[in-house]
């Protein structure tokens, strides 16, 4: 069974991107295709929305489901994407921690290869009301 | 109408709302006067006013789309027409709204071509309207907490200001606009039909920079400007913002001195000038002559 899950990730490196801390407004997403607990095949997007002045959540939303995602990791996620992300159906998956950051795409991969991510129960981050730029919380691109 | 003057000036704190109350009250005095509170999110004036904004508010609703499930045929065209992404449609489902985007254009209405969406209101705050003494009628918006559509609210508010000057037999001789602090779309809106900007500013280096992005506005809406310094002597700082003064060429109009008594009454919320006006000296008062000062200039 083919999986295909979406990770926002801060560069165009593939499996060895680091995952970004925003989703709406991620820089990149690496869409990883997974069959049988292994890796078929990676691709990678710059994400439209990344400088969008508002609705990046959405548009974020739309632009995963266009590459064929069925399912997204985020951790943090905020009221829109979330909102969208709940249409769409996609199973929205995180980290049970977020000790020792950075992480790069091939650990979360890994991690969801072995079952390890646990279920997204909506957004976990405010809003950026009015649409401000990307945040960076300390992580360097 | 005489004059509707703005009071702003971009830093938090600085005493727009002190200033924009007590000019008003002094002002009414002697003119028929409008103070509009258009620091919606958090309207202080009737606190200096001693007035409670209970029970007898105006909702203000905006539109926003309801989606009738059945009779959409999930052709996708209001989510492809929404400019704000507010409208996310997966195939062969219909649209969901995420209500925070929309900005009640209404356009995803005017495109659908099968009855699928139908005006819905979304109710985004409170406007007030009381009378005070004789001479001084107050209109306050007040955003209900986490609503993001402040500056429809302003409008809102600010067009039923104008529609009551329009009605009054007597007409009025000045509005006064109390506005948030910033600089942002919310400030913009309350200025954009003012006749001139007073802005109300305090002598550092914060004051200074938030003062500058005002007069940037007010260039920006054209509106001319004057600069009011408040506790002008707190610290010696008055060559920073006479320089931004001259720059700019915003007049200082007033320097209201620091004063405990200011702030004890402030705390107690307490209109100042109410304490003093009975009194036949009150004039003579440093901070209340201050006042008088620009309402001199406003009368000339």
């Amino acid at each position: 069974m083919m999986t295909t899950i979406a990770i926002p990730s801060v560069s165009g490196d593939g499996l060895d991107s680091k995952v970004d801390f925003q989703f709406g407004r991620a820089l990149f997403f690496t869409f990883v295709k997974v069959e049988e607990g292994k890796v078929k095949e990676v691709t990678i997007a710059a994400n439209p929305a990344s400088n969008a002045m508002g609705g990046a959540g959405s548009q974020s939303v739309s632009f995963i489901m266009e590459h064929g995602a069925d399912t997204a990791f985020a951790i943090q996620l905020g009221p829109n994407a979330a909102t969208a992300l709940k249409a769409s159906g996609m199973q929205v998956l995180t980290r049970i921690d977020f000790s020792s950051p950075p992480y790069k795409v091939k650990q979360i991969i890994d991690e969801f290869i072995d079952n390890r991510l646990v279920s997204m129960q909506g957004a976990n981050v405010p809003g950026h009301a009015g649409g401000m730029h990307r945040h960076r919380f300390g992580q360097k691109g | 109408m005489q004059k509707i003057i703005g009071i702003s000036g971009g830093k938090g704190g600085t005493g727009k709302t002190f200033v924009a109350t007590n000019l008003a009250i002094m002002l009414a005095e002697n003119h028929r006067v409008l103070l509009a509170d258009a620091d919606v999110e958090n309207p202080n004036v009737s606190i200096l006013l001693n007035e409670k904004l209970e029970g007898n508010g105006q909702v203000v609703s905006s539109f926003i789309p309801k989606i009738i499930p059945e009779n959409c045929i999930f052709c996708g065209t209001c989510a492809n027409a929404c400019r704000y992404h507010a409208l996310f449609q997966m195939k062969m489902k219909s649209p969901v709204l995420i209500e925070p985007l929309c900005r009640s254009c209404e356009l995803c209405m005017k495109v659908c071509t099968s009855s699928a969406i139908e005006s819905e209101q979304h109710a985004i705050g409170e406007i007030f309207r009381y009378e005070k003494d004789s001479n001084l009628t107050v209109f306050v918006g007040r955003l209900f907490p986490g609503e993001t559509k402040t500056p429809r609210l302003i409008s809102k508010m600010l067009e039923q200001a104008r529609e009551d000057t329009a009605r009054s037999s007597n007409g009025y001789d000045f509005m006064i606009v109390d506005c948030a602090p910033g600089a942002h779309c919310d400030v913009e809106k309350a200025l954009k039909d003012t006749d001139e900007v007073y802005c109300v500013t305090e002598p550092t280096p914060l004051g200074a920079h938030d003062l500058k992005r005002t007069l940037e506005l007010a260039r920006f809406l054209n509106k001319p400007a004057k600069i009011i310094i408040n506790r002008a002597d707190m610290v010696e700082y008055s060559t920073p913002i006479e320089l931004i003064s001259k720059e700019w060429g915003a007049d200082i109009i007033a320097r209201i001195p620091l004063s405990r008594e200011v702030m004890e009454t402030y705390a107690r919320g307490e209109s100042l000038y109410y304490i003093h006006k009975a009194k036949a000296d009150h004039l003579d008062h440093p901070v209340l002559k201050e006042f008088s000062k620009i309402i001199e200039m406003m009368e000339s």
